[in-house]
């Protein structure tokens, strides 16, 4: 039962920190929204730098067993259509990462009193702040 | 992972790899991607995104939309009509599932652990499916 403000979302409780597996799920969606727009993604590609970068540098990163110094990003996609400003439609790799909300006990990602600034706005200016830092 | 942990990794791999040489490979590769680097996708816990996920729905609709198969999902008449019904179809489904995604996967977290998985079960190449196993995208 939902309200208009989502409040019984909000006051909704999450046990044992099960809320991960929204990532994994909405990392999957998005794959298959990929997929229907005959766009190739991939989930978690375990090499990232395959034809970007020397292969001696390359052979190096992939025989290093560690799995804490790779760089894993959640979706890739390799032949995504972007438009430059001439026109001109380009297929370039992009890579995505999914942030998701989850209910915290400051209360106020879901405050129906600032109907101007979306909880999801202001996440994303949280993260765009936290890069240019 | 954070666009700055990903950032100082790339930059650490260069440190390890690329010792000696004025060129740092693997932090170019990585801001080869895209624009200059990873995308975020914010998505709330009502289904809510933020304006480049909005952009990106919208996006992934209209090339579904001009592919020759999506043509026949749309029961109109003309192809100019039949094109945007497709857009239409198909950006209210993608909107649909990722909102049914958000909500019950939030209240699988707060029911039974086991419901959860049984109702996300993989079927026919669809991740998401209803309580009846139908797919949810089209």
């Amino acid at each position: 039962m939902l309200d208009a403000y989502g409040i019984v979302v909000k006051n909704a409780m999450l046990i044992n920190g099960k809320y991960h597996r929204m990532h994994a799920s909405i990392q999957s969606l998005i794959t298959d929204m990929f997929k229907k727009a005959n766009i190739w993604a991939i989930r978690e590609p375990q090499n990232m730098f395959l034809g970007l970068v020397p292969a001696c540098i390359l052979k190096q990163y992939c025989d290093q067993h560690s799995v804490k110094e790779c760089i894993i990003p959640y979706i890739m996609t390799y032949d995504h259509p972007h438009r430059e400003r001439s026109g001109r439609v380009v297929l370039q790799r992009r890579i995505f990462e999914v942030k998701t909300m989850r209910v915290d006990s400051r209360m106020n990602k879901y405050n129906p009193r600032n109907p101007n600034r979306r909880p999801v706005e202001e996440r994303f200016a949280e993260i765009e702040a936290h890069e240019t830092s | 992972m954070q666009r700055l942990k990903l950032m100082k990794r790339a930059k650490k791999l260069d440190a390890i790899f690329a010792t000696g040489s004025n060129s740092k490979p693997c932090l170019s590769a990585y801001k080869s991607y895209g624009m200059n680097g990873i995308d975020s996708l914010v998505v709330g816990l009502i289904g809510v995104v933020d304006k480049g996920f909005k952009q990106l729905i919208c996006f992934l609709a209209k090339v579904a939309a001009e592919l020759q198969e999506a043509g026949n999902i749309a029961s109109v008449i003309s192809a100019d009509q039949k094109r945007k019904g497709a857009y239409e179809l198909f950006r209210k489904s993608f909107k649909v599932a990722l909102g049914c995604m958000a909500i019950k996967t939030q209240a699988a977290c707060a029911g039974n652990a086991r419901g959860y998985h049984l109702e996300y079960s993989y079927l026919g190449g669809c991740f998401i499916t209803n309580h009846n196993n139908m797919p949810l995208l089209l």
